[in-house]
């Protein structure tokens, strides 16, 4: 079921998120936030509030990132969860988060398409192939 | 100005560096308690930090998977030989209630059997390596073993010369080994000296090409009754002949006057 309404503004522990015109949903990892299993567990019960049935394209800002840890990457990457999107777009533009970003999705390799963008324009084009 | 400004920057740099050096020796030495500083300024020292401490976690969960894995088999073979020592007890107080000496000695051989997987699984459960024993510690105690619960007259005398040092042999391979050895030997001190005021026994091993290794195991006793050869019906004869067949091997089986000789040529 699509949310009719345009636009939603949801915070969880470390993250911004925003579900745009476009249908696609916007996260924004705060400044210098440490993503932990608290947050990993917030952002996807947010995600699956916006979109219940995880139809809609995610799109995170990694920004200034601090780090992910162990337990919030292993949640992200546990076969159990019910996944919150089709796929997701990461950016990155920092030489951090570009590591942290590039090291997540070498070793969780996550289950849904997952890929790592420096600019927003291409992660949206790649996004939009999913709705 | 701008000079300084370098050789601070380099400084600091080299200070976080040794910092970072240090999380990753520490984590070397399986010690992962300590982290590497990520600061503010996301760099490329965060980023090595950032990575750091992400393999420091897989690592360390591994290693604790790994020590979990360990004493789980390590547990398995204590119990495996616990479980062997109670069909020990079990042989031994039954052969107490059997009439007549050739059941009494059917009994000695299966006791004499399962003393000898035992002693393998005792083997790994004190070694390091789980899942393979040194076969040369192994065939010296089995040897040992054998010749002090038969119980022998002091002229008949072993000699053991194995040429391999440290090599391990997997679970697989050393369970039939043992057996064969435990069989051929057993029947030597039970029957080839009978006639006899002294004798040897002699076990020989030696790595004759790569993983292929020769087996001799012979004594200088009366030898087995005329005719007699490895596919006559001797159960002894046909268990040494399938265990063999089990570790791929080859055997040859010389007997006469002068002795006997089993010579088994096996691969790892």
């Amino acid at each position: 079921m699509r949310n009719s309404i345009a636009t939603e503004k949801s915070f969880s522990s470390a993250f911004k998120i925003k579900l745009e015109k476009d249908e696609i949903v916007r996260a924004w990892v705060k400044d210098h936030a440490v993503v932990d299993l608290n947050s990993a567990k917030k952002i996807t019960e947010t995600l699956l509030k916006i979109t219940p049935d995880a139809s809609r394209p995610v799109m995170i800002n990694l920004g200034k990132i601090n780090y992910i840890t162990k337990e919030a990457r292993d949640y992200f990457k546990d076969e159990k969860r019910k996944p919150s999107a089709p796929s997701i777009a990461l950016i990155a533009k920092t030489t951090l988060s570009t590591f942290i970003g590039n090291f997540y999705l070498g070793l969780n390799r996550p289950k849904i398409p997952t890929r790592l963008f420096t600019d927003e324009t291409s992660a949206i084009k790649w996004l939009k192939k999913f709705l | 100005m701008v000079e300084k400004v370098f050789v601070r920057m380099e400084k600091e740099a080299k200070i976080r560096l040794k910092k970072v050096l240090k999380v990753i020796m520490d984590y070397a030495a399986y010690n992962f308690g300590n982290r590497a500083a990520i600061g503010k300024d996301h760099d490329i020292l965060d980023a090595l930090a950032a990575g750091i401490n992400m393999l420091g976690e897989e690592l360390r969960d591994s290693t604790i998977s790994l020590k979990e894995k360990e004493a789980l088999v390590k547990e398995a073979h204590h119990r495996v030989k616990n479980n062997l020592q109670i069909v020990s007890s079990l042989l031994s107080l039954q052969a107490n209630f059997v009439k007549g000496r050739d059941a009494r000695e059917k009994f000695q051989e299966s006791l004499d059997r399962v003393r000898s997987m035992a002693l393998i699984h005792e083997m790994l459960y004190i070694s390091k390596n789980l899942a393979e024993v040194n076969f040369r510690e192994y065939l010296e105690t089995l040897v040992k073993s054998l010749f002090t619960s038969h119980q022998l007259r002091e002229n008949i005398q072993l000699k053991i010369d194995i040429e391999i040092q440290q090599e391990n042999f997997d679970i697989d391979t050393a369970i039939p080994c043992g057996l064969i050895v435990n069989e051929i030997i057993s029947n030597s001190l039970k029957h080839a000296f009978s006639n006899k005021q002294q004798g040897l026994v002699s076990l020989e091993l030696k790595n004759i090409h790569e993983k292929k290794y020769l087996l001799s195991i012979s004594d200088n006793g009366s030898g087995f009754p005329k005719n007699v050869h490895l596919d006559s019906d001797f159960f002894g004869l046909q268990l040494i002949q399938t265990l063999v067949e089990q570790i791929h091997g080859i055997i040859q089986f010389e007997t006469g006057k002068k002795g006997t000789k089993y010579s088994i040529v096996f691969k790892l």
